[in-house]
């Protein structure tokens, strides 16, 4: 369970900074179709994924949160912990 | 306005302290080329700033700056959550715990605190171009000497990460440079006068 959880954050993470490598060299290169595509291509993928581990997981955004009885932004731990 | 997302961009995992180490480390934080400085001249020259993608570009370098400030401060914390009494008196951290205790504070390595004095605004698109590449090759450097002085695994990569956006950011804003350079009218290439004299066409 832990192990699956680690994987998915690991897996956003990677799709997540694909987009902000992309992101600068579209800052630069605005014209660029392939990086235009890629970046559709990613976003799909961050989309589905941050979805996925929001559901299974809880928020890892604080507009994400899905409880009505518990203020659960505060329950799991931070990233440096 | 920024959204926090509550993951780190690269992640750290130190499952050993070191009181050295974090002492070093934490020159990244708040030290004269550290993550701090950067997100800060980043965010702040961009309101002066009159070319759209120089804008955009300032905009999410600084922005993952942020980013990187918290990989950093992370990396100190861990290296330094369980420490001993013993272990701060001999490691020569006792300096910085007198005052911080095991908090995470901007200073550089040799206890000179966090100063808006090692960035500039200047206010003129080629000066403020020019000086974000020069700190992103010191920052560099910087990285590097902590890559020569610091040999635990776990330590070193993230810090090789981090090292490997600095030569991207480096590139960026190269590109933006010439961008700008290439848009300046042919009186005015080699940006003789600052953009605040510029006349109307």
């Amino acid at each position: 369970m832990n192990q699956d959880k680690n994987k998915l954050l690991l897996y956003l993470s990677q799709v997540s900074f694909a987009i902000n490598d992309l992101v600068l060299f579209l800052d630069t290169h605005p014209c660029d179709t392939n990086a235009l595509n890629y970046y559709q291509e990613l976003r799909k993928a961050r989309k589905e994924a941050l979805a996925e581990y929001t559901h299974k997981y809880g928020p890892l955004i604080n507009y994400d949160v899905d409880d009505a009885c518990y203020w659960e932004w505060v329950k799991d731990p931070w990233p440096w912990e | 306005m920024w959204n926090y997302e509550r993951r780190l961009q690269y992640p750290v995992n130190i499952t050993k302290c070191n009181a050295k180490a974090a002492q070093i480390i934490i020159s990244q934080y708040g030290g004269p080329d550290g993550e701090m400085g950067a997100a800060m001249r980043y965010l702040s020259q961009r309101y002066s700033m009159e070319n759209r993608k120089a804008i955009g570009t300032l905009t999410d370098i600084g922005t993952e700056e942020l980013a990187h400030l918290e990989i950093v401060a992370t990396i100190v914390r861990q290296l330094t959550k369980n420490l001993t009494p013993e272990e701060i008196k001999a490691s020569g951290f006792d300096k910085y715990y007198v005052d911080h205790t095991l908090a995470v504070w901007p200073t550089a390595a040799a206890g000179i605190p966090f100063n808006a004095c090692e960035f500039q605004c200047k206010g003129d698109t080629i000066t403020d171009l020019y000086e974000d590449m020069a700190a992103e090759q010191k920052a560099r450097a910087t990285y590097e000497n902590i890559l020569r002085l610091i040999k635990d695994p776990e330590i070193c990569d993230p810090i090789r990460y981090l090292r490997e956006r600095e030569i991207v950011h480096f590139q960026r804003f190269g590109e933006t440079l010439r961008r700008v350079q290439d848009d300046l009218d042919s009186k005015n290439f080699y940006a003789f006068n600052g953009q605040i004299d510029k006349k109307p066409c």
